[in-house]
């Protein structure tokens, strides 16, 4: 029966990314962070074909939107380069390292599932307290941002004016980033939860320039990755089409409605989303260990 | 002031149609047939087999699935007749993206930018080339 309704996941899987891309743009969420943690909770595919997925989806809708806003002047490589330099490698082994959890241990797909029920609290952590600065002062830049000539400027819509800006502290974000890009590789997750605090806080970038960066940043670690999951074969089309085609149509509806919708309800109701499926995921993976019983 | 008041370097603007240009034909090639493979016609794995084995883990799953052990990219490419396998090539094409973009910005970079963007797409090549040379390739 099940074998013979084999396209019912798939068409399953459809409309809860396509209702994900809705509501990822009206609460600032990426849709890989909502992604992986609730598939991995209600689906029945192993882990491996979830991360592959999720950093499939997250390379997608960062390529996608990358360009245009380089062009702008908003996404800038002078940022990105650095930082990746560091953070790319950093993603291969979180690729690495989690696909080796995973395949070399019975038990590697239950501590991988409570690792990333972890990283969800921490994402939360991070959420509920991270405030975003519109413009932030950058009295002065550090040595090696100076060096690196780390300077730009976008068109300012709502101010009618040419904006520039700098940014300060590159070798604290750094380390960050390397952090960042790790976890981004082992999970499958997109990371513009955790870059956009480091650019827009410790960095001192705009928000619109950190957010259009990090579009940047995740373009080349998560195709960095992507080439670990690629290998072992854990990207599955039957999962990736009707996820990044469910996502994609959502996020240009869920662009739309942002406009009108009340941003910080759909905010809380993603981070309980969030703080439901840490615990969902934490749950999964201690009763595939047999420590708690199953649901 | 108009948008074009802001002056976006060359480096960038190459970089970013580069990247527009290879997600354009990365995202055709990989939705088109992986459309058409949902239908389980041409197929290089059974939807069946898909199904009863996803629950695995990768290593595993290619194990019952085909019998087959995978370490590289070789059995996407000896199988491009198939629509699954094409709609993976799509996804090759989406990761080499950045790769390529860097890689046509590197001329109109300022001098240390070469350099930092020569090193990011060695390390793109690496990520690329490492599971060739770590498994010894092939399946």
């Amino acid at each position: 029966m099940l074998t013979e309704m084999w396209w019912f996941w798939p068409s399953v899987l459809f409309v809860f990314t396509f209702i994900i891309g809705i509501i990822a743009p009206i609460s600032g969420v990426g849709g890989g962070v909502l992604f992986v943690p609730l598939t991995t909770a209600f689906f029945p595919f192993n882990v491996d074909f979830i991360r592959g997925t999720g950093l499939i989806m997250a390379l997608t809708s960062s390529l996608s939107s990358a360009p245009q806003l380089t062009k702008k002047g908003l996404a800038n490589i002078r940022i990105m380069a650095p930082i990746v330099a560091v953070s790319s490698i950093t993603s291969i082994i979180g690729g690495i390292v989690g696909l080796w959890i995973t395949n070399s241990f019975p038990e590697g797909k239950h501590y991988i599932t409570i690792m990333l029920g972890i990283v969800l609290f921490i994402i939360f952590a991070v959420m509920a307290t991270s405030k975003r600065v519109e413009f932030p002062e950058v009295e002065r830049q550090d040595a090696l941002s100076r060096k690196l000539g780390i300077i730009g400027a976008w068109y300012e819509p709502s101010l009618e004016k040419v904006v520039e800006y700098r940014t300060k502290n590159m070798p604290i974000a750094i380390p960050a980033f390397a952090m960042v890009g790790f976890i981004a590789g082992m999970f499958g997750l997109g990371a513009g939860w955790a870059n956009v605090p480091v650019l827009n806080l410790i960095m001192g970038a705009p928000i619109k320039v950190a957010t259009s960066t990090s579009m940047l940043i995740i373009t080349v670690n998560d195709a960095a990755a992507a080439w670990v999951y690629l290998a072992k074969g854990a990207v599955l089309p039957v999962i990736v089409i009707p996820s990044v085609i469910g996502i994609t149509i959502g996020a240009r509806i869920g662009a739309k409605l942002a406009v009108r919708a009340k941003p910080k309800f759909v905010r809380y109701l993603v981070m309980g989303i969030m703080l439901m499926s840490a615990i969902l995921d934490i749950w999964k993976g201690l009763s595939g260990l047999g420590y708690v019983p199953g649901f | 002031m108009a948008e074009t008041d802001v002056e976006v370097e060359p480096m960038n603007k190459i970089f970013a149609r580069v990247m527009e240009l290879t997600t354009i034909v990365g995202l055709v090639v990989m939705i088109v047939p992986g459309l058409i493979s949902l239908s389980g016609e041409n197929v290089y794995v059974d939807p069946i087999h898909t199904v009863n084995n996803w629950d695995k883990s990768a290593e595993e799953f290619w194990h019952d699935a085909k019998g087959i052990s995978i370490h590289g990219y070789d059995w996407i490419f000896e199988n491009l007749e198939r629509f699954d396998c094409i709609s993976l090539f799509g996804v090759v094409i989406l990761a080499l993206a950045p790769m390529l973009s860097i890689l046509a910005a590197i001329p109109s970079a300022p001098k240390i930018y070469k350099v930092i963007l020569g090193i990011v797409a060695a390390e793109l090549v690496f990520a690329i080339v490492r599971p060739l040379i770590m498994a010894g390739g092939g399946h």
